[in-house]
């Protein structure tokens, strides 16, 4: 299993939790947040704490991931490390996602 | 470790890409890159092989993707080659662009692409990339300078 979901207080956080986010799990990822919404949540938290390396899959399985979510939900991202966050500087996606250092300021955001 | 060369074969599948980035982390740490190039120069590679295994072999299986690392005290070369489908045009010549196209941070969210990332990626961690086709063999090479300005990753 590569990712853990547990929803609280209306909030999904999917957790990935191998320690690559990468082409041969980014489908998997895209499917799990689907599920997530089509299970009727609308706020969701993705948590990257245990990711140590991304790629533009990675990437882009977080984007079909927030487009998912549509303009109507709320979509956070939190734990990254520095160099997963240099990947959403460099494409700029920093400017775009709602980016939080622990969960637990993300969770908040997401309760507020 | 002044100068050298090491080549890896994988097979075609994205699982294995893995252990690609382990080599990268090893000869990163065996070559005293300084802390921002590793994770560049991994990322730039995995780029390279993901882009062999899932367009040049339509992620079929049972194929083989050849990377070849040299290297002296001044540059880090990195070659990734396939037997595959050649690289289509459009992506040669954005490869060949000096520029790196980002999205702006106005666009829309509906208008996102969620693939195409990693050409540019590619151009933005690395010092120089460029692609050749010769006897059916498409070839990838990458350069880096071992003590250069641009390998914008930040270490993990």
């Amino acid at each position: 299993m590569s990712f853990q979901t547990i929803t609280k207080d209306g909030v999904a956080v999917v957790t990935v939790t191998n320690s690559r986010l990468d082409a041969s799990i980014a489908p998997e990822l895209k499917q799990v947040v689907s599920d997530v919404i089509e299970a009727g949540s609308t706020r969701i938290m993705i948590d990257l704490d245990s990711v140590q390396f991304m790629d533009s899959s990675g990437l882009g399985a977080v984007i079909s991931s927030f487009k998912l979510t549509g303009k109507k939900g709320d979509f956070v991202i939190c734990n990254m490390n520095e160099s997963v966050r240099e990947i959403f500087t460099l494409t700029h996606m920093d400017r775009l996602f709602e980016i939080y250092t622990s969960s637990d300021e993300g969770f908040a955001r997401l309760c507020a | 470790m002044e100068s050298g060369k090491i080549n890896l074969t994988i097979e075609s599948d994205l699982s294995q890409v893995q252990h690609v980035g382990e080599a990268v982390r090893v000869l990163s740490s065996q070559l005293e890159l300084d802390g921002a190039m590793p994770s560049s120069v991994e990322l730039a590679v995995v780029e390279a092989v993901n882009n062999s295994i899932e367009h040049a072999y339509a992620s079929e299986c049972g194929n083989t993707v050849e990377v070849s690392f040299e290297y002296d005290k001044d540059c880090l070369q990195i070659s990734i080659s396939d037997y595959g489908t050649p690289m289509p045009r459009k992506i040669v010549e954005m490869l060949d662009q000096s520029e790196v196209r980002m999205p702006s941070g106005h666009v829309g969210v509906d208008s996102l692409p969620e693939s195409g990332w990693g050409v540019q990626l590619l151009k933005s961690v690395c010092h120089r990339v460029s692609y050749a086709r010769c006897n059916r063999k498409n070839n990838l090479s990458l350069s880096f300078k071992r003590a250069a300005e641009k390998h914008p990753i930040t270490a993990a």
